[in-house]
């Protein structure tokens, strides 16, 4: 691949070319370097370039650059200065898109014949890349303003490395339309050729969540009665303004030609999606730069330029057709929308200032007495909305999609609450909590308006005089294929099917079916042919089935997705298999931190290994903090004092504890004996330790959370309070994690997380430790093939193929299935924003779980019964724990007995108790 | 050679009645009998439902009322407390809205009877998500905050987590939905009887509709009171999910809610003691056994008792 022929927008010519050695850095040598005629410069993060050019006129300029993005790193962010400063902020931040090519030709089989997704490879292009906007939403290169004269330009690497060639600068100028390209290509039309890209293998693309979906539609090629193929690119993973597929093809002479895609928009009804045409990386004219797609219920086929067609100019031998996903169109509605929600979250603050915790519909409020331009600000606001509509109904006449609708919806909220603002504070639920108030509306709009996507089953580049149009299919084949697949049905899913075969290692996975669909594919290409081991994996509705099944004596040799809680009482009567007889298991915990295995721990043996990790983290709102003035806290004693302030204006702090259900498990309640520095157990683990000095101070303070400091005691869902800013700060955990990036677009930077509140103990130390195990693998006991069990499920929590199995899960079904490895390597590997990964991964340096010991089930129970009497009946704290000593210690003897520990009251052996000091030291002496 | 022939005149006199009897004893045996047993059994052992069980003799009933702190103190007066309210208050009901059913045209009687009886065909699970939202603990709960509104209540009360409340809130949901099978039933029995032992009646000089309800309509729907007594019985001794449901957890906070059966899922699933837990359902079928001895005694015909 060679460079796509450089050439400047319109038909300006580059102005000035600054090369990369007048940069007065050391030029690079190396592979990537040579494949590039003119010299280049390699920048690492931070690094920056500057250089002088002269522009001869006053004029609007855009820049170019000849860049490649090494092939060890990701997508490259640069900034660039002008005379020392950011003439427009979208120099600010722009993106150098790296390129991904598939690494076979052809899709692979998975072991029931359907085809499976092609392993992507970087690629490394040179590319004459304009500099856009951070969001790709701009119709054209971002433009600057220069006096003529000399100016000196500064170009910093801001993200990840790129090799820098030379630098163009060049007058703006918009692109033709389609009449003066005409006029201007006088080459003869082509005749009589015709030729079929499938749009599912692109050449390469600068986008890994770009790619194929199976379609079954009988029109789209290639097509097949029983297996999935993979025959169509794009539909929902295409929807991201800026996502490109690009493809190369050969036309044998220099002429004009026309392209007809065949085509599907039915995810969003009555709505027109865009697409961005570039011929060998440019667009030809202007109506190429948003080409419509509207919606439709079936495949189309849809000529460039429709009913007038349009002829493109293709040189001889290879071109390069680029689609690029854009919604220009709707960038004036995505600004206004996205400054509506500003105004409204900031007036609503305004109001929640003023009316505090003082609710009550019976009070009247003068709110024009203390924002007198209210009214004028609501209508401001649904008046630039109204405009917006009028925009959009322009682009999709029919007015009847949902976005439309949405529009009218929180149109209607704003003039009905402008109509009377005194009124506002009694229906905030119009305005900016709740899911129908005008905030959620418009949040809910932004996703709508910013995706774009279109699926597209394969193109024809065609001379004017062939027909490109699709038939139709007769209705007697379409009724044959039906009734075959409804034959096919009856045969048994061979996806569900327990059991396998006696060579394979057979899995059970407590997941649903896009999980372990997955999981099998990376096993049956990536472990098997390297360990020659082949394994079946299953799914596992209910967890249950594997004390029954165990029962039954038909368990299998490894369960993952196992809960957390299911080891321990399985492993103590026997039915595991001891992970630490296995030589290398010692090392093998490296990639864990120490505290995540301390509840699968029996005597030194080790019984699951954790999968995924879950965490506590604070969450708040940075703009309702900051409209309060509030710091976020750090430790408990803050957020104490921070509380007041909170409930004065009806807001509160989220415990855990209050999301909890009836009995408070120690997920919620071990942190605070934890960070007290209560131990669990004394007597060797014979006798529980509630009443220590310092279990008693965490209980009190479990209990004062509510009692004196009136944190709410239940949350139904602490999700939609932050949402709604009732509970602006508090803390949760990862799936809070997940709603947040994925179901509240309203939201949008405006939340952060930070660590779990430490508490402070009289010396001075502070400990933030809190709990996180999610879930776990664990091997039977009864396996015959332990050593493989074992192997397997090294490799399936191996960096390498958790760093895999996260990205797959992103690129194929989206942020709703984050995965949090509980091996920190791959963690770390995982796209979410940097910030948000460093506070996790230094949360999961806290990590502690509570050491399981017979009969400390009763301790856990207890535990949330001493609160639930010193919360609700007001019991003191000593009288209460002292009670529930007896009960817990109890229940420890009769289990001690249970297993052997005790017999007829003689302590025959005494359990280990583990501290996370015992793991650190095998992980220590393992090295 | 007699007893031969002895076997071959008993089965052409009694072998048809059997070969009916088949299939339905094949059903019960399997289905009702074999578990019985199977429970009955296990009772006797100490089995953790992965290793193979154990014998220990009675032990496990020794333990259940020597040393089962929980089932004494909690288990057992919640599921006595619950059964006395539930039972004869929803059996009540079920007579007093079927007897006033009955009194109405065709129609409307029919939609009655349909909208009374649909909370018992909802899956109780189902209905918990409506309830727990009517009864939730912070001031977006439906009953928080209308109470809330009229300034009755100053801060949200925790309906479902606080141990005073818990149990008065499953009666009433269990009482809610406890229109059933015996309901229909009485609906069924007193649209029977004939309207001329109303009239014979009124001519000896029956005064008032109680007397109607006392001397005609109770003493000719025995078989279905019977009915509905034993239903409601074993309905309420069975029930426990609601409990649990409503609390969000087995056991509910401070067992304030535990009712038997929540104590045999306990013992069995939470705590591997499937011995014991056996031992508690062997108590419970008793217990049941009783009550509908109890109901026979009352409601049956001379022969039945």
């Amino acid at each position: 691949m060679g460079i796509p022929p450089r050439a400047a927008y319109g038909s300006s010519q580059p102005n000035v070319e600054v090369r990369a050695d007048s940069f007065g850095r050391p030029l690079a040598v190396d592979e990537t370097a040579r494949q590039y005629i003119n010299p280049s410069v390699l920048l690492h993060q931070g690094d920056s370039v500057a250089f002088d050019v002269a522009v001869p006129v006053a004029g609007d300029y855009i820049l170019r650059v000849d860049v490649a993005v090494p092939p060890e790193s990701g997508s490259a962010e640069g900034q660039l200065r002008v005379n020392g400063n950011f003439p427009v902020p979208a120099l600010q931040r722009f993106i150098f898109p790296a390129f991904y090519r598939n690494s076979i030709d052809t899709f692979p089989r998975d072991r029931y014949g359907n085809e499976a997704l092609i392993r992507q490879e970087r690629d490394v292009i040179w590319a004459n890349a304009a500099l856009r906007d951070a969001d790709f939403s701009q119709p054209y290169p971002i433009q600057v303003s220069l006096p003529a004269g000399d100016h000196r330009f500064e170009f910093t690497l801001t993200d990840d490395s790129l090799y820098l060639g030379s630098v163009y600068v060049s007058e703006f100028i918009p692109y033709p339309d389609y009449a003066q390209y005409q006029a201007a290509h006088t080459a003869l039309e082509s005749s009589g050729f015709s030729l079929v890209l499938e749009a599912e293998l692109p050449s390469f693309k600068n986008d890994t969540a770009l790619r194929p979906v199976s379609s079954r539609n009988l029109t789209v090629t290639p097509y097949d009665t029983y297996c999935l193929m993979l025959n169509t690119l794009g539909g929902e993973s295409w929807v991201k303004s800026g996502s490109t597929a690009f493809y190369e093809f050969t036309v044998p002479e220099d002429g004009m030609y026309a392209i007809t895609l065949r085509a599907l928009q039915d995810t969003r009804s009555n709505l027109t999606v865009f697409r961005r045409f570039t011929i060998n990386g440019e667009v030809p004219f202007a109506e190429l730069n948003a080409v419509p797609f509207p919606y439709s219920a079936d495949w189309q086929d849809v000529t460039l330029g429709g009913e007038t067609l349009t002829l493109i100019h293709l040189q001889e031998g290879v071109n390069m057709l680029g689609i690029e996903a854009t919604n220009a169109p709707y960038l004036p509605a995505i600004g206004t929308i996205q400054q509506a929600l500003i105004d409204i979250n900031a007036l609503a603050l305004e109001i929640n200032r003023l009316t505090g915790n003082q609710r009550d519909p019976f009070k009247e409020w003068v709110v024009t007495d203390y924002i007198p331009d209210i009214e004028e600000r609501l209508n401001a606001i649904s008046q630039a909305l109204i405009d917006d509509k009028d925009t959009l109904l322009s682009i999709d006449p029919s007015g009847a999609s949902p976005e439309i609708l949405t529009y009218q919806m929180a149109i209607d909220n704003l003039q009905f609450l402008a109509s009377d603002p005194n009124q506002i504070p009694n229906y905030m639920s119009r305005f900016s909590e709740g899911t129908g108030s005008a905030a959620q509306q418009l949040g809910s709009l932004l996703p709508l308006l910013q995706d774009q996507p279109l699926a597209l089953d394969r193109f024809m580049i065609h001379s004017p005089d062939i027909n490109p149009i699709t038939p139709a299919v007769p209705f007697a084949t379409s009724l044959a294929e039906d009734f075959k697949r409804f034959v096919h049905s009856f045969e048994p899913d061979p996806y569900q099917a327990l059991g396998a075969s006696d060579n394979e290692l057979e899995v059970w996975v407590n997941r649903p079916r896009q999980y372990v669909d997955l999981m099998q594919m990376m096993a049956d290409s990536n472990f098997t042919p390297q360990s020659g081991i082949r394994v079946k994996f299953s799914i596992m509705p209910d967890e249950s089935k594997l004390v029954l099944a165990n029962a039954a004596g038909i368990q299998p040799d490894v369960a993952l997705g196992v809960s957390t809680n299911v080891p321990y009482e399985l492993a103590v009567r026997n039915a595991l298999y001891d992970l630490r007889t296995f030589p290398d298991f010692d090392s093998f915990i490296n990639i864990y931190s120490p505290g995540s295995l301390l509840g699968y721990i029996i005597d030194d043996s080790v019984y699951a290994i954790p999968e995924t990790q879950d965490f506590w983290v604070t969450y708040y709102r940075r703009d309702i903090l900051d409209s309060l003035g509030l710091p976020v806290p750090h430790t408990w004693d803050e957020v104490i004092e921070i509380l007041p302030e909170l409930q004065r204006y009806g807001m509160n702090y989220n415990t855990p504890l209050s999301s909890g259900t009836g009995t408070r498990n120690y997920l919620f309640t071990a942190p605070y004996l934890f960070n007290h520095d209560a131990p669990l157990y004394s007597d060797h683990g014979f006798a529980s330790a509630l009443d220590s000095e310092q279990a008693v101070a965490a209980v009190r303070f479990m209990a004062d959370s509510f009692t004196i400091y009136g944190m709410p005691l239940t949350t139904a869902s602490f999700f939609d309070s932050f949402r709604y800013g009732t509970l602006p700060i508090g803390i949760s955990n990862a799936e809070t994690y997940i709603k947040l990036m994925t179901a509240a677009p309203e939201l949008g930077g405006l939340w952060d997380i930070d660590l779990y509140p430490a508490t402070v103990l009289a010396d001075g130390s502070q400990n933030r430790y809190a709990t996180g195990s999610a879930q776990t693998g664990i091997i039977f006991k009864e396996t015959d093939q332990p050593d493989q069990a074992w192997e397997f499920l090294k490799w399936w929590m191996s960096a390498e193929t958790q760093t895999g199995f996260q990205e797959q899960l992103l690129l194929s079904y989206g942020r709703e299935y984050l995965w949090f490895s509980a091996n920190l390597e791959a963690f770390s590997q995982l796209d979410i924003p940097e910030e948000h990964r460093n506070v996790i991964l230094q949360q999961w340096q806290w990590l502690e779980e509570p050491v399981r010991l017979p009969g400390s089930y009763m301790q856990e129970r207890e535990l949330s019964n001493v609160w639930n009497r010193i919360v609700f009946d007001g019991i003191n704290p000593r009288v209460a724990i002292d009670r529930s000593i007896s009960v817990i210690n109890r229940e420890i003897t009769r289990k001690m007995e249970e297993f052997g520990y005790l017999v007829n009251g003689e302590r025959v052996r005494e359990p280990h108790v583990p501290t996370i000091e015992t793991i650190q030291g095998w992980m220590d002496s393992a090295n | 050679m007699q007893s031969n022939a002895g076997i071959r005149q008993w089965f052409s006199k009694e072998g048809g009645a059997y070969a009916f009897l088949f299939p339905y004893s094949l059903l019960f045996i399997v289905f009702i009998v074999i578990p019985v047993l199977t429970a009955v059994v296990l009772s006797f052992t100490f089995f953790d439902s992965i290793q193979p069980p154990r014998f220990v003799g009675l032990n496990n009933y020794i333990a259940l009322i020597t040393q089962d702190d929980t089932f004494m103190r909690y288990v057992l007066p919640n599921t006595i407390t619950f059964a006395m309210i539930v039972g004869p208050l929803g059996y009540a009901f079920a007579f007093i809205l079927a007897w006033i059913l009955a009194q109405l045209p065709r129609t409307p009687r029919t939609l009655f009877a349909l909208i009374l009886y649909l909370p018992s065909m909802t899956a109780s699970v189902a209905m918990a998500v409506v309830w727990k939202t009517l009864f939730s603990g912070d001031q977006t709960g439906y009953l928080n905050s209308f109470l809330m509104g009229l300034g009755v209540i100053g801060e949200p009360i925790q309906w479902l987590q606080s141990p005073q409340y818990l149990m008065l809130i499953m009666i009433l949901v269990t009482l809610w939905s406890s229109m059933g099978i015996g309901f229909l039933a009485m609906l069924a029995g007193i649209l029977e009887i004939s309207p001329e032992l109303y009239e014979a009646a009124a001519i000896d000089g029956l005064s008032s509709r109680f007397q109607e309800i006392f001397y005609i309509t109770i003493p000719s729907m025995k078989p279905q009171m019977l009915f509905a007594a034993v239903m409601s019985a074993v309905g309420t001794f069975q029930a426990g999910a609601i409990g649990v449901t409503l609390s969000g957890s087995n056991p509910t906070p401070q067992y304030a809610g535990q009712l038997i059966v929540n104590h045999i899922e306990d013992y069995g699933f939470l705590r591997y003691e499937m011995g014991y837990a056996a031992a508690v359902s062997v108590v419970l079928l008793l217990m049941v056994l009783g009550f509908s001895r109890v109901a026979t005694r009352l409601f049956g015909s001379e022969e039945e008792v």
